[in-house]
């Protein structure tokens, strides 16, 4: 019954579909955006974005060489940095390989694949937080700063630290059905993310339930 | 692509419009949607058929490529300055006879299509073109008694809804 429903389907888009030749050969000329190219375009934004935030840190580690905390703090946020740019650079290869004409479930899963891998970098992203705690120390503070401030920014420090370790810990897909886990990915522009890895997860059950 | 390369494409894409409009009515809801997902599944198929050779069929290479293009625009958040083409000017026009009323059996089938998860939606669409088992397991990817399993599986959701809508 189903398929006669859709023959009947068809003989009617047979005779009311109208193509319009014209403008079909203009795509030739015309700059037309498209879905697929949305997620490359934001790669490379942030890909340049990232360089230039690099640069300047490298900028800030060379010129306060005598300051060695700020130097290692900065110098360590720069190498997470470099590493978000890798990454972004990967997945703008990974991307490069991905054909279209490559069948469903292998096309699906190379690009749920890429989006969900965002959320390792944000996880690893997270780990900088103690360094942007420590980074105005200079050896003033450390040979005059008294016992209270070391006291009360080593605590700060520590627990920035535990913090950063616990939602790098925390914030993976299989801890997505907690509600605040959900929620902080999701505050955090992960929406995509989370429905990525989601149908990640449906297309390998797909492919092995039969 | 060459004069000759482009009608050949064009008599493709003449010849499987009525899949291409399917897909992105599986897909999309929103009338203007739908036409923006007929436009960007004309430009891959533009874009992909350059590197089309005859180890695939070209049936399998058009499904392959609009259902991959259909599921990541469904799986994207619409944004509204995708359109650039002017909707006044679209790639295919639809008469109004295209739409049938919300009452018949083939918009109830429809409705139950569009309610499928994206993969299902695929292989339902793949099945309905009666498109063979082999080829529906080389469109998604599938081993073939995957493609068999999921079909009946799917059939019997869609016998089930309909019985429950005709008591």
């Amino acid at each position: 019954m189903i398929k006669q429903l859709w023959q009947e389907y068809d003989q009617k888009l047979e005779k009311s579909l109208q193509l319009n030749y014209k403008i079909i050969r203009e795509m030739q000329t015309k700059k037309i955006e498209d879905h697929i190219n949305s997620f490359r375009r934001n790669q490379v934004l942030g890909v340049g974005v990232g360089i230039l935030f690099t640069v300047f840190l490298g900028f800030l580690v060379i010129n306060s060489l005598n300051n060695i905390y700020f130097a290692i703090s900065i110098g360590l946020i720069a190498l997470f940095n470099i590493f978000a740019v890798a990454a972004y650079i990967r997945h703008l290869a990974m991307l490069e390989r991905i054909s279209i004409a490559d069948s469903i479930t292998h096309t699906q899963e190379k690009l749920a694949a890429i989006q969900s891998s965002l959320n390792m970098v944000g996880r690893i992203m997270i780990l900088q937080t103690p360094f942007w705690c420590t980074f105005w120390y200079n050896q003033q503070l450390v040979d005059h700063g008294g016992t209270t401030f070391w006291a009360i920014n080593l605590t700060v420090v520590a627990l920035f630290t535990i913090l950063s370790l616990y939602l790098f810990n925390a914030l993976t897909y299989k801890n997505i059905h907690r509600k605040w886990v959900r929620s902080f990915v999701e505050s955090f522009g992960g929406k995509k993310i989370i429905k990525a890895m989601e149908f990640l997860k449906e297309i390998e059950e797909y492919k092995t339930e039969g | 692509m060459s004069n000759q390369q482009e009608e050949i494409f064009l008599s493709i894409i003449e010849q499987n419009k009525g899949i291409i409009y399917k897909i992105a009515n599986s897909f999309k809801k929103d009338e203007n949607d739908k036409k923006d997902l007929v436009q960007e599944i004309i430009l891959q198929l533009w874009r992909a058929f350059p590197c089309f050779d005859d180890r695939s069929k070209l049936s399998t290479w058009m499904y392959r490529v609009a259902l991959n293009v259909g599921i990541s625009s469904y799986r994207k958040e619409k944004k509204k300055n995708d359109v650039i083409v002017p909707l006044s000017e679209t790639m295919m026009d639809f008469s109004e006879e295209t739409e049938t009323s919300p009452e018949t059996q083939l918009s109830l089938l429809q409705q139950f299509i569009n309610e499928l998860k994206e993969l299902d939606r695929a292989l339902m669409l793949l099945y309905l073109e009666e498109k063979s088992g082999k080829e529906i397991a080389e469109i998604l990817g599938l081993s073939e008694a995957n493609v068999r399993t999921k079909t009946n599986r799917i059939k019997e959701q869609l016998k089930q809804k309909f019985s429950k809508i005709n008591a």
